[in-house]
């Protein structure tokens, strides 16, 4: 009656899914601190075959599994919150945020590659789920924005979606809202946008607007932290990388230098390839643009030139077949350059 | 396992168990160590169908205890009854198992509880379904409460399965978490009530690695009857002259809160000492009557199938129902609640022209129709924001308690949520699931064919009941009406059935004023009027079904004037009195009230006025739905005439349907200066007319 979901007891990569999330989630986490994703991914054992550590003692989480005691003495506790799990995820499952892992199929497999062992683990999302099922293109940009730079996120959203691509950016102010407005706004020739979010994803959906286009199946809002949690600077910045990892291209439109979330974001995304980055050189851009340019992001100066970039990188996507989460380490790295025949 | 570590669990659990019966002796039924040692070594998944009695509380309580020995968190207990459990843990103490409660009734004391799980005192926490329903609670409070659960029983799970005949919505929520618990948790669900059917749609949510343990229904001893359809007078009288014969206690079931408040009523008149016990009947009140049932302070409780889940008399000695309800599997659940610790227990089925009547309304009430769920849920997805009840119900035409009953559905479906601020859509996606709606429906058929197959059959009725319940070990029972070829009539003296007929004609019933507009805005003390009186219920059988006919024919008889001036002067004596009588005017039909307000002024030697004048016409009232449409019917359809007398006013109507008229039309009189206000009508349809 309701969705498809992979999380649950109904399947096998259900069960892996609940492994995964008792392992990392901090849904009902009073006591025991929770795996961090690189903590998660770098150990075979657990992110290959989670299930299988279900119900386990620590005793044989030590002996058959191979793990640390300190380590096996962790997972034990974190998984003994599996009653209390199940209903908070029931809760949220409810009132329709959908919690995605690595063993799902909506969930963005390209994070695996981009981001490796930062990919996060556990994904809280509310809308049509489909929208994850390929890269958009990113627009992302300083929260205080001019007139010109704002016409250029606007008019960047819109021709990404007359082109069928989602919008990806992170639904703060400025930028983020401008372009993932533009695109819903472009209903007729089928607008979407994906957002990942810093700040709580519950409050974001008391919004009377955004409810409208999730119903409307215009948007997905996406967050790797607790759909309660609040904003804070470090989860701006890991919801930064998934931005430049979910899109095929991620436009900056406007960048202060050396300061704010847009140009460390970007600077990070560029030194740990977390997704093919551009920047705009135009009228409207902001004072770091230049010098990302510098550091290696691909110039735009008009919307042709962005129309060719955005034909470009579709015809050669990344490579997105993979069988599990671990396979995917080893194929890296990513097409990084990409030319531009203007 | 081997042999000797096999042995050896077994002596850790039956030590348990002595400890738990304080009795050396107590050795385990059949069933009770296998689903023990499927729980603790092996960590499945169990489902018990077991009949009341049978000891599936030790089952969870030794399970408990082993498992804590064992290194486990605290086993979450979800059980609709609470206050009952007060000797299971007493008894559960005898061996180490500490048990704390969280209930709406007990908020002081959650505080300490919270402190308790978190030094890990406490082990079994027993929580309501309706409190795991509370979206505040489930958000707040249960992620830290059930922090390290280490088994999860649910009591009476059938009522997780919408195939059941008794789909709780508030079990639901444990539906959807018991597909989102991984493997290795152990799960225990109990029932005393499960056919095949039912037990495949649980061991469906439970997971296919279910292990059910089952075991026989049969009550010995249980005395099945079955009597004919009679008339309600005949049926009450029946009651009264037979009760006081029937050894110990007992439970008159019916089908309505209106009749099981009448069987009371009926039996206290006839001096039995008896109280009702219905769905809405106050929390306490209800707590009390199961105490009191309980200590054999009463000597029989009418009620509807609220009193059910979970209430356990050993010493039962009766269960008689008044009307036949709508499936054999519901009928054994009830009936099945006598005689459980007695040699000798009836089980008595009384049948009225109005069952199929109630049976087919719950039947077709069950679901939302398409049309109505598609109005509501396409209302609060276009509005976006959440509506209160009245916002909803100014928009479509469903009356409250219906809405509130859809909502609900939908809910469950997942299409709506309550917050805060009232109902939203959720942000699920949802349609109409029209197949299961038609297969559930037709399954309440198929089984409404079943119960009448029951009451005409002549073969062994505890037989019959226990093959419903696809109970392998179903045999004649020997002691029903058909094993003894011993079909009596429903006997009573003439001089009881009159009584009751007498008794029937006098039950009127009085009206509450309205203190709200339909906005929730409280009337003002000085625009409300007096509680006021009805004759009869509509259609009933006594004054009601004259009240019909005369309201069908366009005129009262003198026998309804009579009636009603003497319940007004015997009865009723409203105090101050009455000074003047109006009525509630009508351009339909402007003669019949306004003819039966002046003969009962007459017949009250009361100066009569016509007070009241209808500005505009309206639709009968039974057509709206609901208080926001009704209100808005009629709200400035009346008008007061100049100089009206001012002292206390009999204000009279035919038929009341939604009291909102008699609301409307006393605030505007007392506006005109009129004292006081006591509105008084034939007959109430108390919501009933959609149904005529």
């Amino acid at each position: 009656m309701t969705d498809d979901r992979g999380l649950g007891n109904r399947s096998e990569v259900g069960q892996d899914s609940l492994a995964a999330v008792l392992m990392t989630s901090k849904l009902a986490s009073d006591g025991v601190k929770p795996l961090a994703a690189s903590e998660y991914w770098k150990r075979p054992e657990l992110a290959n075959k989670p299930s299988e550590l279900l119900g386990a003692s620590s005793q044989v989480l030590c002996n058959v599994h191979g793990l640390a005691k300190e380590m096996a003495d962790r997972i034990n506790a974190l998984m003994d919150r599996s009653i209390a799990m199940a209903f908070e995820l029931d809760r949220l499952q409810h009132s329709g945020i959908h919690t995605l892992t690595p063993f799902d199929q909506h969930y963005p497999c390209q994070f695996r590659y981009r981001l490796r062992d930062k990919a996060p683990v556990v994904l809280h999302a509310a809308g049509p789920l489909e929208l994850l099922d390929r890269p958009g293109f990113g627009v992302v940009g300083s929260r205080d924005i001019g007139v010109e730079g704002a016409e250029v996120a606007k008019s960047a959203a819109r021709l990404a979606s007359r082109m069928g691509l989602p919008v990806v950016s992170g639904g703060a102010r400025g930028v983020d809202s401008l372009a993932m407005n533009a695109a819903v706004n472009e209903h007729r020739a089928g607008g979407s946008a994906v957002g990942y979010l810093a700040d709580s994803l519950e409050r974001q959906l008391k919004q009377p607007d955004t409810r409208r286009a999730i119903l409307d199946e215009q948007i997905l809002l996406c967050t790797p932290y607790r759909p309660d949690g609040r904003f804070t600077a470090g989860r701006a910045m890991g919801r930064n990388k998934l931005i430049y990892a979910g899109a095929l291209v991620t436009l900056v439109v406007a960048s202060d230098k050396d300061t704010g979330g847009t140009w460390s974001g970007a600077v990070e995304a560029l030194k740990h390839r977390y997704g093919p980055v551009a920047v705009w050189r135009g009228p409207g851009e902001g004072p770091g643009n230049e010098h990302l340019e510098h550091l290696g992001a691909t110039p735009v100066s008009s919307f042709e030139v962005l129309e060719t970039l955005l034909i470009d990188v579709q015809s050669d996507p990344i490579p997105t077949e993979t069988a599990t989460p671990l396979e995917a380490q080893s194929q890296l790295p990513l097409p990084l350059e990409i030319s531009v025949n203007s | 396992m081997s042999n000797q570590q096999a042995e050896n669990f077994a002596a850790e659990a039956q030590h348990c168990l002595q400890a738990l019966t304080a009795n050396q002796s107590s050795a385990f039924r059949p069933g009770q160590l296998e689903a023990i040692e499927q729980l603790v070594l092996r960590r499945k998944r169990v489902l018990l169908v077991q009949r009341t009695g049978w000891g599936k509380s030790a089952v969870y309580f030794i399970t408990t205890r082993l498992l804590r020995d064992r290194g486990a968190g605290p086993t979450l207990l979800v059980s609709p009854l609470l206050a009952l459990m007060r000797n299971q843990i007493e008894a559960a103490q005898r061996m180490g198992v500490r048990a704390a409660t969280i209930n709406s009734s007990n908020q002081e004391e959650w505080e300490g509880v919270y402190a308790e799980i978190a030094s890990d005192q406490i082990d079994v926490l027993l929580i309501s379904p309706e409190r795991l329903a509370d979206r505040g609670f489930r958000a707040e409070h249960l992620p830290s409460l059930a922090q390290r659960g280490g088994l999860l029983v649910v009591d009476e799970v059938h009522c997780i399965s919408d195939w059941g005949h008794d789909f709780r919505p508030d079990y639901r929520r444990i539906k959807g978490v018991l597909d989102l618990l991984p493997q290795g948790i152990p799960v225990l669900g109990c029932t005393a009530t499960a056919n095949n059917r039912v037990v495949d749609d649980v061991a469906e949510q439970l997971g296919t690695e279910l292990v059910p343990i089952r075991g026989p229904l049969g009550r010995d001893g249980l005395q099945l009857r079955v009597f004919a359809p009679a008339p309600q007078q005949k049926r009450l009288a029946w009651l009264a002259e037979t009760i006081p014969s029937l050894p110990g206690t007992g439970i008159v079931y019916c089908l309505t809160v209106r009749d099981a408040e009448r069987v009371a009523s009926w039996l206290t008149y006839r001096g039995i000492d008896a109280v009702a016990y219905t769905g809405d009947s106050h929390n306490d009140h209800r707590l009390e009557t199961e105490q009191q049932l309980l200590s054999n302070q009463k000597k029989v409780v009418a009620a509807t199938s609220a009193l059910g889940m979970g209430f356990d008399k050993p010493d039962l000695s009766f269960v008689i129902h008044y009307q036949a309800p709508g499936s054999p599997i519901a009928y054994y659940q009830q009936v099945g609640r006598a005689g459980r610790a007695l040699t000798e227990s009836w089980g008595i089925l009384l049948q009225g022209y109005e069952d199929a009547d109630i049976q087919n309304f719950f039947i077709d009430t069950a679901f939302p129709a398409a049309d109505q769920a598609h109005k509501i849920v396409g209302l609060l997805e276009q509005t976006v924001v959440p509506l209160k009840l009245s916002d909803i119900e100014r928009e479509v035409n469903i009356r409250h308690s219906r809405l509130e009953q859809l909502l609900k559905i939908l809910e469950v479906d997942s299409a709506v949520e309550r917050v805060d601020s009232g109902w939203q859509r959720t942000l699920q996606r949802w349609s109409y699931d029209s197949q299961r709606v038609e297969a559930v429906t037709a399954l309440r058929r198929e089984e409404q064919a079943q119960m009448a197959e029951y009451v005409s059959a002549d073969q062994c009725r505890m037989e019959l009941l226990r093959s419903h319940l696809d109970d392998s070990q179903a045999h004649p029972c020997g002691i029903c009406d058909n094993c003894l070829s011993d079909q009596r009539d429903l006997a009573a003296s003439t001089h009881t059935i009159q009584a009751a007929v007498d008794f029937l004609r006098g039950t009127e019933l009085t009206m509450e004023p309205r203190k709200q507009d339909p906005d929730r805005k409280k009337i003002p003390e000085e625009q409300r009027c007096e509680p006021g009186w009805v004759l009869a219920l509509w259609g009933d059988g006594g004054w009601g079904a004259i009240v019909q006919s005369g309201k069908a024919e366009g005129h009262f008889g003198d026998d309804l004037v009579g009636a009603s001036a003497d319940l007004i002067s015997e009865r009723w004596r409203p105090d101050p009195a009455p000074t003047w009588v109006t009525h509630v005017p009508s351009l339909r039909n402007p003669g019949l009230v306004k003819d039966l307000a002046r003969r009962i002024a007459q017949k009250l030697a009361l100066p009569w006025h016509d007070a009241v004048a209808k500005v505009h016409d309206t639709q009968p009232q039974k057509f709206m739905q609901n208080s926001a449409k009704q209100y808005a019917n009629i709200e400035g359809a009346f008008a007061v005439v100049p100089d009206v007398p001012t002292g206390p006013v009999l204000l009279v109507d035919d038929v009341v349907d939604s009291r909102w008229t008699l609301t409307v039309i006393a605030s505007q009189l007392r506006r005109a200066g009129v004292e006081l206000v006591y509105p008084f009508a034939l007959a109430d349809t108390a919501g009933r007319s959609s149904r005529d």
